[in-house]
This record gives structure tokens, C-alpha cells and sequence, in this order.
């Protein structure tokens, strides 16, 4: 069982990694509009493209 | 889809019979309501933008016509000393501006917007953020300009202000990140002492190394560190503010209850035997930063909603020189006896007097007047009133502090310093509890500390564990969030926390007239025909030509009422601001307006009009040879004011209208809404007595309405709504904001206010019960200190879950 001083040590690190990047992301602003980019996918350049040919088709 | 839809496909408003517009999207025609949808539907169709429609998951804001006019005001905002305010300049050519983009409705705007902006040549970048519809937007000032962007961005049916508080903007936003940090800091840190927890637990039940149970200890305490020093320390500097203010709040005992615990914890870890705490410090940091975080969102929700609304057009004024031109300068720089020109639809900027011109003027915002008033050379005008007909010179004669505005500014100062708030039942109860849980600790400390040494620290620990006020500190913020955002559903916007509670206790409501019962537009209500040859349609037709061109609200209550759009040619049109129109159709000469104007142009002098308390209400149509009819108009009631009114008497409210219109409009209004106590001709200051007097007999008055005239009396009541077309200065007075027209949501506004004090009470009866009753047993020592972390989490729990139920309420 001594290997899970390595294994907890070493999660510790993990943690500590997970933590500055949520800090990062919190201040380069990815949380400023969690509304909105759900949508952005949708909303690609090439979409209406697609569009107006499913339409012809018809 | 059908084809003749009696909707509009871009905005959604009915599509009137008269008109026949359509604009093919998606491979079908759809009808549109009017020439500006149709401009803007087409705009986007040509843009290759047709995907919003497809996307959007709300209907588009009817846009306003664009006018050439309209698009030429945009000019202003090239002026450096307009743009100081919200415009950054980066290097000698890239600008950068902060603009509120009015209309965004649903996600697919911002996109339209974005594609729009991101494909005009000079313009480097832009974001639109949805949640605070805002628009960030980066350009190189040598290949466009400002203007330019808003004319963009006004084309495709919305509507760019500058938006000018930045730093407000600035502060909310880095709040909501550490804050957001400190949260996150917590649940994710606050994870791993859980899993450690439960593995310490099963040890106690079956067994563990002790080598084991201190390594985890230890860990323990090493990922609860960063909990308890970083996320918790808004915790403590709130506390340790509150010990200077010997102001006591929720913050002290939470510290306390933490520092104990965390002292506890430690000692034990150190020592290698005793109970850790850990798992329940954690946990309790998270649950009371989720409450705060919630609650403090809502509250950032309805100030970014007042901004909005605040940030109207920088004040500025066509300034005249010595030779007569005209320049724009903000009106700061304006000196006394300085001429400046208002142009008709501009709103008169200074205090001063008309020297040249002669037009009405809309006074109502400032005294409750539903009419314009005639203005011409020697008369003065107020700041703050519109110009309506046609342009005016006016000398500057007062600026600054001596002006009508900043008067009624300072009647509202005064008012609301001499308010004093009511104590909250939330803040009292706190109160109580804190003092009554440290004298509790304190008196359990003691007496275990000279009987038994061994187990001071547990037994304190426990007690202050499950007298843990975590779900007394959540009743509150959680019950406020659900309702604050159910009632930003409902269009209203709660500015002042406290609103909800006050409402409760309101026993009287008085009611603006103009702008807040009535919609403010006066409507054609009755024509009197004197000459028996004309029928009600010929007169009706011949007043709609003859004020076909005007602007004043009673040519378009004519021309509302006429529907007509058969434009024939009138000759010699002219048009005397205040007084009335002349003009020729079909070689007969037709004059309307006042009784004197119309007198003062016939022959025929000796008609016999019938007298009437409506004086100023009545216009005359007349030809050279007699008076042939006279028009009657009224203010036209908003929609449902009746149904609020006969809500609220019936629910054993007092009604009272207070106006500063004409006795006889107010008469009328009140007859018609059922009001029983009405007082007419006002001015602020008398309002303001009124509503004292009220007050005075022991009422607690809730005020509506939507004037200048109305803030100080917004800063004297109990509580105060105000209207979506308010001003400024009412807005920043008032405790809710209508955000859309129909006044029947103050009806919503009183349940919603009367089921969160009753959810906010059951909340705290629940946790102060819970309290009760569990702490004799951790007094006695009974209670293993698992027990009071469950009993405290589930406590939480249900307080949360009862606070969601005001949502539910909201939407059935």
C-alpha cells in the first residue's frame, strides 16, 4: 500500500495544474458569455451554403 | 407557411389591413409589417445573412424608419469631445469602442451583427456579447468613421448607444471573475478532501493504519489550505469589517464557526489523534460562495439593465456664433447669453429664452402637461422639454446647478436622506441569531473547558458545526436570485434588493397620470359637426390632409384616427406653430386649430359654441365662411391601467392619482379608471408634500410613474416603480423598472413580492428550527460531528430547493 503516498503526492500535482487552468480560463474571459457560443456553432459561414443546396434539391 | 400572414415574419407585430409588403426568405414570401422591416428583412437578405432567421430563436425588435435625419445625428459622435467618454484610442489610426446594442433579442443577433461589422473594409475587430448586449468594436479611424458603424448596425434594425461606464463595467466584471476563481477554487479543492473524507470515515468503521490516517490528514490539510485561505477570505474581511462597523451581518459567525473548526483541525492533525474537520469547513466555504455568487449575479443582471437604459445620447447642443452657424458642443461648455439653435425633435438642453421662432413645446416629462405648449419670441423654456414643430433660438440663461433640473435633483437628495430605510426582517433576525450563537458557544466552552478539559474543543466545534449558519445564510441569497430572475422574465427589473419586502407592506398606491395610466398620446375621442352638409368621414378626411405634414400629438391622434393615406394635393399649405393650419383643398380655404386662430380667419363671427371644461382639448375646423366642426381629444388610457386598478382596490389597496395635468384631463382619467381620490396641477414639490402627508397618517405608499416630476417623489415613498419610458433621473430613484409596456406586471410584482418574503420566512424558520433542535444534543456531547455535517448539508439543501419554487409559481 505504500504506493499510494506516490499516487495521492501525485494527483496533488494534477490538482494544482487543474486549478491554474481554471484561473487561466476565468481571466482570459471564457466565461464571459457561456450563453451565446453554445449557438456559435450553429452558425458557421459554410451553413448557408448547405442550406440553399438541400433546397434546390426539393 | 401561409402567405398572408396577418404577422409580421421579422418583428412579429400584426400586420395592418392597409398594407401589402413582402420579402422572400428562405424561398417563400413573407409578409412584413412596415417599409422598416421590410428595409432591414431585405438588408440582411442582401447581406447573405438570411441564416438568422433560421437561427434566431426570437422575434427581431420592430426597427425605427430610418430617416436622413436620424443618420446625420450620428455625426455628433465623431466629435473628440463626445467620443472622451467611450472611445479609446489605441495608436494614432485604430480607435476602440464600448457600445450597448439595443434589440438583441436571442443569440442569432449577435452573429448577425458580427458578420455584418467583420465585413466592412476599415473595421479590425468586434464582439458582441449576448448576456450584457454589448458590443466591443475595433476600427482605423483614416478608412471610416463612428458613425459609419452605428449606421451599420442601425440598418440592419438595431440601435448602437455609446456605452459610457466603463469603469462600473470594469469593477462588476472583475468581480464576477474572482469571485467566479474563489468558487471554483473551492468546489474543486473542496472535491478532494471529500473523496479523502469518505476514505477517513470507512477507516473508522473498519479499521485503518494509523501511519494512513495522519498521511490523510495531513493531505487534508494541505488542499485546505488554498480553500480556506483564498476562496474564504471575502468571509473574513466581511467579518472583520463588520467588527469595525459593530454592524453585525452573517459574516462574523461563519468566520467564527471557521476559525474554530479550522484551529480545531489543525491542532488535531499536529497531534496525530482527535476529530479533522475538513470535509466540513469545505464544504462549508462552497455552499455560502455559491449563495453569494448567485446573488450577486442578479444583482449585476438588473444594474447592466439600468445601464442600458442610462447611456442615451451624450449631451450636446448646436451652438450659434456670431455670424449665425451652427456648431456642436457639449453642453458643458455653454456660457450664459450664449444662443444655441434646437432643431424640432430635439430636446431644449438649457434653462433659457426663446429668441427667434415660434413652435410648441413638450413639457410633459418635466410637469405631467399631456399638451404642447406654444412657445415664441420672450418665453422660456425649461431643459429637459422637446421641441416638436419648428426650429427654435434660444438664449442661454441659466446653466448648471441653477437650472429646473438640478432643483428637482436636490429636492430628491433631500428627500432620500430624510428616508429612513425600514430594517429589514432578514438583517434583525441575523442580528439576534449571531449573538445569541456566540454567548451559546462561548457559555458551552466554559463549562466543558472547567468539567471535562478533553473535550472542550469537539463539543465547541460541534456546536458551532450545527448551529452552522449555512442554510440561514443561503435563506436569504437564494430566495432573492429566484426572484429576481423570475421577475426580469416577467419585463420587470428589481434595482433595489430590499423592494420586495418593502412592497409587502405598501397600503397605497399612487398613480402618475401622464405616461404611466395613459400611454401620453392623446387620441381623437369625439367630433362635433356644426355645418349639417359635412358628414363625420369629410370632416375627419379634410382635418387629415390639412395635418398630413405636422408633427404635433394632435395632427397624429388625427391622422390615426382618419387611417387615411390617399394623399390629395392641399394648396398653399402654412403652418402657424401653436395655433393651427391653413391650407386649400379644392378651391376652398380650411383653417384648423384654436378657437381664436380659426375666429380670427372666417367671417362669419356669431357661432354659438357650446362651453366646455375641456377647453384645451378641442380644436376647430372652419372654412372662410363659418365654423364647421370641432374636434375633441383625450388621452388615451394604457392598456390594462383599468384592470391594475380594479385589482388593486379590490385587494384592499387605497388608489390615489396625483398629476400635474389640468384638472379636467385628470378628471377625466380618474372618472374613467374608477379613482376615487385624484389632485390635479401638482407641481414636484407639492407632490412631494402629499405623499408625506400620506405617510404621515401612517400609509406605506408605493409610487408610479414615469416624469422628472415624479423622482422626488420616488425618493420620498416607500417603494417606487417606475415606467419603461421614464427619464433618467426617475429611473435612478425608482426600486423596480418596468422593462416592457404592460403596466398589469405590477400585478405579478406584488405576488412575486409577497411569495418571496413568505419563501424567505419559511427559509429561515426551517434553518433557525433545524437549529433548535439540534443543538441540545450537541451540547450534551451526543453528537458525532458527521451527524451535524449531514444534518447541516441537508439543511442547505432544503432551503434551495424551497427557493427554486418562487420560479414555478412565476411560470404557471
Amino acid at each position: 500500500m505504500e504506493v499510494l503516498f506516490i499516487l495521492i503526492l501525485i494527483s496533488l500535482g494534477f490538482i494544482f495544474l487543474i486549478a491554474a487552468v481554471l484561473y487561466w480560463s476565468i481571466k482570459s474571459g471564457q466565461y464571459d458569455d457561456v450563453e451565446r457560443q453554445g449557438h456559435q456553432i450553429l452558425m458557421d459561414d459554410d451553413d448557408t451554403q448547405k442550406t440553399r443546396d438541400s433546397n434546390d434539391d426539393q | 407557411m401561409n402567405q398572408r400572414a396577418s404577422t409580421c415574419f421579422h418583428c412579429g407585430e400584426p400586420v395592418p389591413d392597409t398594407v401589402d409588403l413582402s420579402v422572400v426568405i428562405e424561398n417563400q414570401p413573407r409578409s412584413m409589417c412596415c417599409p422598416g422591416c421590410k428595409a432591414v428583412a431585405e438588408q440582411i437578405i442582401a447581406l447573405g445573412l438570411e441564416d438568422y432567421y433560421k437561427h434566431r430563436t426570437e422575434l427581431a425588435e420592430k426597427p425605427t424608419e430610418l430617416v436622413p435625419d436620424e443618420l446625420r445625428k450620428l455625426d455628433v459622435f465623431n466629435l473628440p469631445q463626445v467620443q472622451s467618454g467611450f472611445v479609446e484610442t489605441l495608436n494614432s489610426d485604430t480607435r476602440e469602442a464600448a457600445l450597448i446594442i439595443e434589440g438583441i433579442s436571442c443569440p442569432a443577433c449577435t452573429w448577425l451583427i458580427e458578420s455584418r461589422l467583420a465585413g466592412i473594409p476599415g473595421i479590425d475587430t468586434v464582439q458582441v456579447n449576448f448576456t450584457t448586449q454589448r458590443c466591443r468594436v475595433r476600427w482605423h479611424e483614416n478608412r471610416l468613421k463612428l458613425s459609419d458603424i452605428l449606421a451599420a448596425i442601425l440598418q440592419l434594425g438595431y440601435k448602437g448607444q455609446p456605452y459610457n461606464h466603463q469603469q462600473r463595467e470594469k469593477y462588476y466584471d472583475d468581480e464576477r471573475k474572482s469571485r467566479l476563481i474563489g468558487l471554483g477554487i473551492a468546489g474543486l479543492f473542496g472535491m478532494q478532501v471529500m473523496m479523502i473524507a469518505i476514505a477517513l470515515y470507512f477507516g473508522d468503521y473498519s479499521g485503518i493504519e494509523d501511519i494512513y490516517r495522519r498521511f490523510f490528514a495531513w493531505i487534508s490539510l494541505f488542499l485546505t489550505l488554498p480553500v480556506f485561505l483564498y476562496s474564504a477570505r471575502r468571509i473574513f474581511i466581511g467579518a472583520w469589517r463588520d467588527i469595525r462597523n459593530r454592524h453585525p451581518g452573517m459574516d462574523i459567525p461563519v468566520s467564527l464557526g471557521l476559525l474554530i473548526a479550522m484551529g480545531g483541525s489543525i491542532s488535531a492533525t499536529l497531534q496525530g489523534q482527535g476529530h479533522i474537520y475538513y470535509d466540513s469547513i469545505v464544504m462549508f466555504i462552497f455552499f455560502v460562495l455559491a449563495g453569494r455568487y448567485f446573488e450577486f449575479m442578479s444583482r449585476k443582471k438588473s444594474v447592466a439593465y439600468l445601464d442600458n437604459i442610462l447611456s442615451v445620447l451624450p449631451a450636446y447642443a448646436t451652438r450659434l456664433n456670431t455670424d449665425g452657424i451652427g456648431e456642436p458642443v457639449a453642453i458643458g461648455e455653454l456660457a450664459i447669453d450664449e444662443r444655441i439653435l434646437v432643431k424640432p425633435g430635439e430636446v431644449i438642453p438649457v434653462d433659457g429664452t426663446v429668441i427667434e421662432g415660434h413652435s410648441s413645446v413638450d413639457e410633459s416629462i418635466l410637469s405631467g402637461e399631456s399638451l404642447p405648449l406654444e412657445k415664441h419670441g420672450g418665453m422660456n423654456v425649461i431643459g429637459g422639454s422637446v421641441n416638436i414643430e419648428s426650429p427654435l433660438t434660444v438664449q442661454v440663461k441659466k446653466i448648471g446647478e441653477e437650472t429646473f433640473l438640478s432643483g428637482v435633483t436636490r429636492m430628491i437628495e433631500a428627500a432620500g436622506s430624510q428616508k429612513t430605510r425600514t430594517v429589514q426582517f432578514a438583517d434583525r433576525l441575523v442580528s439576534v441569531f449571531i449573538i445569541a450563537i456566540i454567548t451559546i458557544a462561548a457559555a458551552v466552552a466554559g463549562y466543558w473547558y472547567v468539567n471535562d478539559p478533553e473535550r472542550w474543543l469537539p463539543i465547541t466545534v460541534a456546536v458551532l458545526v450545527v448551529s452552522c449558519p449555512c442554510a440561514l445564510s443561503l435563506a436569504m441569497p437564494t430566495a432573492m436570485s429566484v426572484a429576481a430572475s423570475s421577475l426580469i422574465q416577467k419585463g420587470l427589473a428589481l434595482l433595489e434588493r430590499n423592494a420586495l419586502e418593502t412592497l409587502n407592506k405598501v397600503d397605497c398606491f399612487v398613480f402618475d397620470k401622464t405616461g404611466t395610466l395613459t400611454t401620453g398620446q392623446l387620441k381623437l375621442a369625439r367630433i362635433e359637426i356644426y355645418a349639417s352638409q359635412y358628414s363625420h368621414e369629410d370632416i375627419l378626411v379634410v382635418a387629415s390632409r390639412l395635418e398630413a405634414g405636422s408633427e404635433h400629438p394632435l395632427a397624429r391622434a388625427i391622422l390615426t384616427a382618419s387611417h387615411a393615406d390617399s394623399p390629395t394635393s392641399v394648396h398653399g399649405i402654412k403652418n402657424y406653430p401653436g395655433q393651427g393650419i391653413a391650407g386649400n383643398i379644392e378651391g376652398t380655404n380650411w383653417y384648423i386649430g384654436t378657437e381664436k386662430f380659426v375666429r380670427a380667419n372666417c367671417s362669419e363671427q356669431h357661432t354659438a359654441l357650446p362651453d366646455t371644461d375641456m377647453d384645451l382639448r378641442r380644436i376647430f375646423l372652419a372654412t372662410e365662411s363659418g365654423i364647421i366642426a370641432s374636434l375633441y381629444f383625450e388621452d388615451t388610457i394604457r392598456q390594462h391601467s383599468a384592470d391594475l386598478v380594479d385589482f388593486l382596490s379590490r385587494s384592499g389597496y387605497q388608489v390615489f392619482l396625483m398629476s400635474g395635468d389640468h384638472q379636467d384631463a385628470v378628471k377625466q382619467c380618474a372618472d374613467s379608471l374608477a379613482i376615487n381620490n385624484y389632485q390635479a396641477e401638482l407641481k414636484p414639490d407639492e407632490k412631494l408634500r402629499e405623499l408625506a402627508r400620506l405617510q404621515q397618517q401612517g400609509h406605506r405608499v408605493c409610487v408610479v410613474g414615469d416624469g422628472i416630476n415624479d423622482a422626488p417623489a420616488f425618493a420620498q415613498a416607500d417603494a417606487a416603480i417606475a415606467m419603461t419610458e421614464a427619464s433618467d433621473l426617475t429611473k435612478l430613484n425608482a426600486d423596480v423598472l418596468l422593462l416592457s409596456q404592460d403596466i398589469k406586471t405590477i400585478e405579478t410584482l406584488l405576488l412575486i413580492a409577497r411569495k418571496t418574503t413568505r419563501t424567505i420566512r419559511v427559509n429561515f424558520s426551517w434553518a433557525l428550527g433545524y437549529n433548535l433542535v439540534a443543538l441540545p444534543f450537541a451540547i450534551a456531547g451526543w453528537l458525532a460531528p458527521w451527524m451535524a455535517a449531514l444534518g447541516m448539508s441537508l439543511s442547505s439543501l432544503v432551503v434551495v430547493l424551497n427557493a427554486t419554487r418562487i420560479a414555478k409559481l412565476v411560470k404557471n
